[in-house]
């Protein structure tokens, strides 16, 4: 059958229409299906025993998605915060997880601080495709699933301890060293065997370990026994007010030829103003900028707000709200790149979880090295500080921690 | 003489039994329709805090067998779930027991260890008892945490498999339920019944005193290491429950303020009733959501404060709720419940 060129002509054009419509229609689509309002959830103990550094994380959200918001939020798409006080209650913790989990929208990540609650939802994130980002308590990140850690795992960031402390010991004999630390499952974070074997790598000799629970107030007998083993330093792995105790002593038994280092998380501001004098000359480990540097543009971002919202500079001036700032930025990016890549239809946590192993050398707002990796689902980079005048200055540039997370999670 | 209006029990069946009308029988086939049906409706949070009522609950019963009927005081509850929660977890975890197996293994390894600690019960009492059985609270997580690291995790937490039943795995709220719900019914009934038996009276002899009781030939030691015993049992299948909801365990979820808090639940529901027991955990089970909701509320309606009432609100919320509560019903819910039900019966003709 022969075929007339107006026929040729209407077949091409509408080919050309339907080519056409199935290139546009699906855009279209995918433009409608562009959410109205994406969520963050967070389960915090804002009024139990880690009340002093974690309760501000209700104005922390709110401050941090406010910025994030006011900067376009995700594509244009507002963020908002879901925020739950478990009151450092697990199974409370527990009810409210399946609130995040029915919630519509649901929220596409959920940030818990407090390891227990984080290592309790661990096998749940996996089987609802969840992603979590949790305190830097191994348990709960390891084995690998959907959960990474918000800063480098306190066993790593003792390591990096042991390299700076080999750096700069001066003296011919190994230094000694003893843990006085929580009798709670985050004090003992420093007391793995591989953290013993790594300390021993590096020559330094670990001569004490005492425990001690965070209500006791008195530690003379800790430390007194510390000094009779020769210690040269004291390591602690404890948060808000649980290093006063241990400096309390120090001061009280006059040893003033002992240092004292902080690890993890838990020293920081909350300890330094709870008491300013046993603190001053100690040491901490810190894996971003912090209050006290303020020329760095993003603290400086961070102050501006919270001056600008009047937050207390007693109670909410603690290191959980600089942190819940950094991973709602950090949240952002991450977020807008996966709607980059795959489309809204696709924006879910496990598309995050995948967009956070390309995180490499990223700061948000300059003031965290952060780097994830599928092998290490926690930050790798911190530094040594010291309380100098009142304040937390660094004494190192940010470096590489060691991996020295338990075997059993390699 | 004619007798007040009312029902009548006409023999010692009806008397003993625990339902006694038809309308008894109709409201309780009602209310466990309706309570297994809860699933079909409720929201994952409803039933999460429905699972934890009823593994709670299990334990309070436990702890009303002990002080409420027995008069013998504990703080070291706590420790005895710990007991049966690591024992279920250790079992299915490295001798890959099932579950189900593992749940009533778990309540008598706890039994045992009740036994231990309630064995000061022959020589002390009162408050002295009570500081006796705090040693469980000490003694048994040192064990868990230093004595084989390697088995329990020590200081670490320790992760439980979720129950499973061939080809079924109760990994999600609504199938937990089936599990602890139907169970803590079951232990209701064995707690309820208890009272009502030879060993029920001699543990309320045993109660209203010791010296009478044995006098009247009880043999008050056997009968107070019989009410530790039960009561171990009840709380170590509420630890072995608690760790497979869970799904992980740690000796800091059993520390001494929760058994202090599981001896506030019967005081506040009313000690010697079984409904006791049930009213004390849902109050304060609900109460502890209602506060911890509250505060976010706040929150974001007051901004401008929220950072102060946020973090207050939870705790002064509950705690004066329940310092109120014991101030003007000292004999706890149950009692009211009581004076209602003997109001009711005899409502709107009160002669």
């Amino acid at each position: 059958m022969a075929i007339t060129r107006r026929k040729f002509l209407k077949v091409c054009a509408g080919t050309g229409a339907a080519i056409g419509a199935a290139g546009i229609v699906p855009k279209i689509a995918s433009a409608q299906k562009k959410p109205s309002l994406l969520r963050i959830a967070c389960i915090a103990d804002m009024t139990g025993p880690y009340a002093a550094i974690v309760g501000p994380a209700h104005n922390a959200f709110v401050d941090a998605c406010q910025y994030v918001n006011e900067r376009g939020g995700i594509k244009g798409v507002p963020v908002e915060p879901v925020v739950y006080d478990c009151g450092g209650k697990i199974d409370l913790a527990v009810s409210q997880y399946m609130s995040i989990r029915e919630m519509k929208p649901k929220p596409l990540v959920t940030i818990t601080i407090i390891s227990s609650v984080g290592e309790a939802l661990h096998d749940r994130y996996v089987e609802d495709k969840m992603m979590g980002i949790n305190v830097a308590s191994a348990e709960a990140i390891y084995p690998k699933a959907n959960t990474f850690g918000w800063y480098p795992l306190y066993s790593d960031q003792f390591g990096l301890f042991c390299d700076w402390l080999k750096e700069t010991w001066k003296e011919p004999r190994p230094p000694k060293l003893a843990f006085v630390t929580w009798d709670t499952t985050y004090g003992k974070a420093v007391l793995y065997p591989e953290c013993y074997e790594y300390a021993k790598s590096k020559g330094i000799e670990i001569v004490g370990t005492e425990l001690y629970t965070p209500r006791d107030i008195d530690l003379t007998a800790h430390v007194t026994r510390c000094r009779n083993k020769g210690a040269d330093w004291i390591f602690s792995n404890t948060a808000g007010s649980g290093p006063v105790p241990i400096l309390k002593a120090i001061k009280e038994i006059g040893w003033n030829d002992v240092k004292y280092c902080g690890g993890g998380v838990g020293y920081c501001w909350s300890t330094v103003y709870i008491a300013p004098q046993e603190t001053e000359g100690a040491y901490g480990l810190m894996p971003w900028y912090g209050w006290d540097e303020p020329e760095q543009p993003g603290i400086k971002t961070i102050t501006n707000y919270f001056n600008m919202k009047g937050r207390s500079p007693v109670k909410d001036r603690t290191v959980t709200y600089l942190m819940v700032w950094f991973y709602t930025v950090l949240l952002q990016d991450v977020m807008s790149k996966v709607v980059d890549a795959v489309g809204w239809e696709k924006l879910n946590s496990l598309t995050i979880k995948e967009q956070m192993f390309k995180v490499k050398n990223y700061s948000p707002l300059g003031c965290m090295p952060l780097t994830f990796t599928k092998d290490r689902m926690s930050p790798t980079k911190s530094r040594v500080v010291q309380v100098q005048g009142g304040k937390i200055l660094p004494l190192t540039d940010f470096r590489e921690c060691p991996d020295i997370r338990p075997a059993k999670f390699k | 003489m004619s007798l007040p209006c009312g029902y009548y029990n006409a023999n010692y069946r009806q008397d003993m039994a625990i339902v006694r009308t038809r309308p008894h029988w109709v409201v309780l086939i009602l209310g466990l329709a309706v309570l297994f049906a809860l699933p079909l409706v409720a929201s994952g949070r409803m039933l999460s805090t429905l699972n934890l009522i009823g593994i709670t609950l299990i334990l309070v019963h436990g702890i009303n067998i002990l002080t409420g009927y027995c008069g013998q005081i504990s703080l070291g509850h706590a420790a005895f779930m710990m007991v049966g929660a690591y024992t279920s977890a250790l079992l299915t975890v490295h001798l890959k027991i099932s579950f189900w197996m593992a749940l009533p293994i778990a309540g008598l390894g706890a039994g045992i260890i009740g036994l231990i600690f309630g064995a000061p019960s022959l020589r002390v009492k009162g408050f002295y008892l009570a500081m006796s059985t705090l040693a469980a609270q000490f003694i048994i997580p040192w064990i868990v945490v230093n004595v084989r690291p390697d088995i329990t995790g020590g200081s670490q937490s320790f992760r439980v498999p979720a129950p499973t039943l061939g080809d079924i795995t109760f990994n999600t709220q609504t199938s937990m339920f089936y599990i602890i719900i139907p169970i803590a019914c079951l232990m209701t009934f064995f707690a309820k019944n208890l009272a009502r038996t030879r060993m029920g009276r001699a543990f309320v002899a045993i109660r209203d005193n010791d010296l009478a009781a044995e006098v009247m030939g009880i043999n008050v030691f056997r009968y107070k290491l019989f009410a530790f015993f039960i009561s171990a049992v009840f709380a170590g299948i509420s630890g072995s429950l608690w760790a497979h909801w869970m799904r992980v365990v740690s000796y800091t979820h059993f520390e001494l303020h929760h058994s202090i808090w599981f001896l506030g639940m019967i005081i506040v529901g009313g000690m010697g009733y079984t409904t006791g027991a049930v009213m004390g955990v849902a109050f304060i089970r609900i109460l502890d959501e209602f506060s911890a909701t509250l505060s976010p509320i706040v929150a974001t309606l007051l901004p401008a404060i929220a950072g102060q009432v946020s973090a207050a609100l939870t705790p002064i919320v509950f705690g004066l709720v329940v310092l109120l509560f014991i101030v003007f019903e000292p004999r706890g819910l149950a009692h009211r419940w009581e004076i209602f039900k003997a109001t009711y019966r005899i409502w709107p003709f009160s002669y």
